[in-house]
């Protein structure tokens, strides 16, 4: 934004002199402009970002904080990876597989409880079954470095999609990568 | 049956929501959905925890916006403004127990109605705040004109003969003695006249002296016809080349005026009447067919945004006719804006929402960033239930660099937001349960 400007007399139509001197005689810079002192005011040295929102429920406004010191979100939260066809260097429709094992890493934030979830589709009953396998991550004293978990897990199907939720408030979470594997049919069944 | 043993790997960079190819077509870097995570540097993180911070001002109405401002002492003001009036944040407003009236001074209420409930357009120049939000003013506090409303009663502090406080039931209290206020409050009478002993080290006898006057330390600024005493506001406010503008104006006479554009003269903000000063001066855009509904700076240019087309400001240098008015295209449908608050600027870049794309626009030029998340945004814009608000957001705080264009859609049962990472390009959603934005997210200082 630029910052205003007071022209020249040859350029300004105003035959009155503004009001308004950035830089009168005698006031230092940065200091008061009179004897008027302000009204309240902040030091100007602590900010964070601040919106103005309404309670649906109780109908009363106030000023919410996004927290970038906390990432312990007080909602619930979903991360959803794409549907895998197997391999994926050239993916082979119709195959069924079956996953064994996760690779997780993750930088560690503090203690944390979340599911990684694999979804998988089943060609018998046309129907999407989830399996969820719960994690806990405990770090009283977080080292914010990048662990590495190894989840067994035992999922049957075609098409795995692996998802990670998480409740409201259930510690912070911060995936680096993750790794499915498993092992997949060389043939289609049908 | 034999089997291929296989590993399916995700890592970052992570480039967001796609929904414009089915899911088992997207590569690994992308999702087909994802809720309050965030994702940057690599990561997928829960995003940051959004808390009760300040409480509401004491009215319980809507706030409008918030911003900081530094005025001419080089002080910073935090401010809010309700459909009461314009309130500050106090400096010891963290000190327990955090209260609404402990929070919040009201610098001055308004003495007309001031316009709808929706975020309030403002624009801090030459040391002050203006703003103005569909009514028939444009607002202006200095953070230097005194505060019509008294300070909150403090324990244990010395107090004059004839000071005024304001204690917990919002009453006016009158001390009739010099003396030193107790370590807890006293029970305040609720009576008109009615006394209140302030047991302290030396007591205080206060006189309730009712509710307070409404304050008016800010003022109204636009008189643009200071001969027939009408006075306009609007719904949109940009600063260019030292002016002030109004745009979309709302007059006490003739109403909403959708196309007309009013300006200051050169650093005098407070002069909208072209005979006072040759200087201010307004302009209908009858030449178009649509209405404005929105506009920002870009450097030395603006752009006015309107439902079907852009127009492109600049400045001529000429005093009677100081800008130069270039409709980019003007046709009855074409790229505009459509959301009158869901635009947002930052720096040289703005971003708005068009009937077919979501477009960023600089110097540069045009260029769409719905991308890959294009069709669930829009399926979310048509489930709003009120205007959508836009803003761009540098950074959480400086521990916390996040330039991103977050876009809030009122919904059922809460917000759904859609966070657009300007540096990689990415989308990203949140949702808020039980919640709707007021105003745009803003940096303010608290302390």
């Amino acid at each position: 934004m630029s910052q205003p400007i007071i022209e020249p007399p040859e350029h300004n139509p105003n035959p009155n002199p503004p009001n308004i001197n950035p830089n009168p005689p005698n006031r230092p810079l940065g200091g008061s402009p009179g004897l008027l002192t302000s009204t309240g005011g902040l030091f100007g040295i602590n900010g964070v970002l601040l919106t103005p929102v309404i309670n649906n429920m109780t109908g009363k406004s106030y000023i919410l904080l996004m927290d970038s010191n906390d990432f312990n979100c007080e909602e619930s939260a979903e991360y959803d990876f794409p549907q895998e066809i197997p391999p994926r260097e050239s993916p082979q429709e119709g195959r069924d597989v079956n996953c064994h094992l996760i690779i997780l890493k993750y930088r560690e934030l503090g203690t944390a409880r979340f599911n990684i979830n694999v979804t998988t589709f089943e060609k018998d009953t046309d129907k999407f079954t989830t399996y969820s396998f719960p994690v806990i991550i405990t770090a009283l004293v977080p080292d914010n470095k990048i662990h590495t978990r190894y989840i067994s897990i035992s999922v049957p199907g075609e098409r795995p999609q692996v998802s990670i939720t998480r409740f409201g408030n259930t510690g912070p979470l911060s995936i680096t990568s993750l790794t499915l594997c498993g092992n997949a049919d060389t043939v289609p069944q049908f | 049956m034999s089997k291929n043993y296989f590993e399916c790997k995700y890592r970052g960079p992570y480039k967001g929501v796609n929904t414009q190819l089915p899911e088992d077509l997207l590569t690994p870097d992308y999702t087909p959905f994802m809720n309050n995570f965030i994702l940057k540097n690599g990561e997928i993180r829960s995003r940051p925890r959004q808390s009760l911070y300040i409480p509401g001002p004491p009215d319980g109405k809507p706030v409008l916006f918030i911003t900081s401002f530094m005025d001419a002492n080089d002080v910073y003001h935090t401010c809010i403004v309700t459909a009461t009036g314009l309130w500050q944040l106090n400096r010891p407003w963290q000190n327990k127990p955090i209260t609404s009236k402990k929070s919040w001074s009201l610098i001055g209420a308004f003495t007309e109605q001031p316009g709808a409930n929706n975020p309030a357009a403002i624009q801090v120049f030459v040391n002050k705040l203006f703003w103005t939000n569909g009514g028939t003013n444009l607002w202006v506090w200095d953070g230097i004109t005194s505060v019509g409303a008294p300070a909150l009663w403090k324990a244990t502090t010395a107090y004059i003969k004839g000071s005024v406080v304001l204690d917990n039931n919002n009453k006016v209290q009158v001390a009739g003695n010099s003396g030193i206020s107790n370590v807890t409050a006293p029970v305040w009478s609720v009576v008109l006249a009615g006394m209140t002993v302030d047991s302290g080290t030396t007591p205080i006898t206060w006189t309730m002296n009712g509710t307070p006057a409404p304050a008016n330390g800010f003022s109204a600024a636009a008189v643009v016809d200071a001969t027939n005493g009408i006075t306009a506001g609007a719904f949109f406010l940009i600063e260019l080349n030292a002016q002030l503008l109004m745009l979309n104006t709302v007059e006490s006479v003739g109403g909403n005026f959708p196309q007309r554009i009013r300006w200051t003269p050169s650093g005098l903000p407070t002069i909208w009447d072209p005979n006072v000063n040759i200087g201010a001066g307004f302009n209908d855009e009858l030449d178009v067919p649509d209405s404005i509904l929105g506009a920002f700076t870009v450097g030395t240019t603006a752009f006015i945004l309107r439902q079907n087309g852009i127009t492109e400001v600049t400045s001529t240098g000429q005093g009677i006719n100081p800008f130069n008015f270039n409709h980019l295209w003007a046709s009855d449908r074409g790229i505009g804006n459509i959301f009158p608050f869901g635009y947002a600027s930052y720096g040289p870049l703005g971003i708005f929402i068009s009937s077919d794309d979501i477009y960023n626009v600089s110097l540069g030029g045009f260029n769409r960033i719905g991308g890959m998340a294009r069709d669930a945004i829009y399926k979310d814009l048509y489930a709003a239930i009120e205007n959508p608000i836009g803003s761009i957001i540098p950074y959480y705080q400086l521990n916390y660099v996040y330039n991103h264009y977050k876009l809030v859609i009122p919904q059922a049962g809460g917000t759904r937001i859609w966070n657009y990472s300007i540096e990689d390009s990415s989308w990203q959603t949140e949702f808020k349960e039980t919640t709707s934005y007021t105003g745009h997210s803003r940096y303010c200082f608290t302390g």
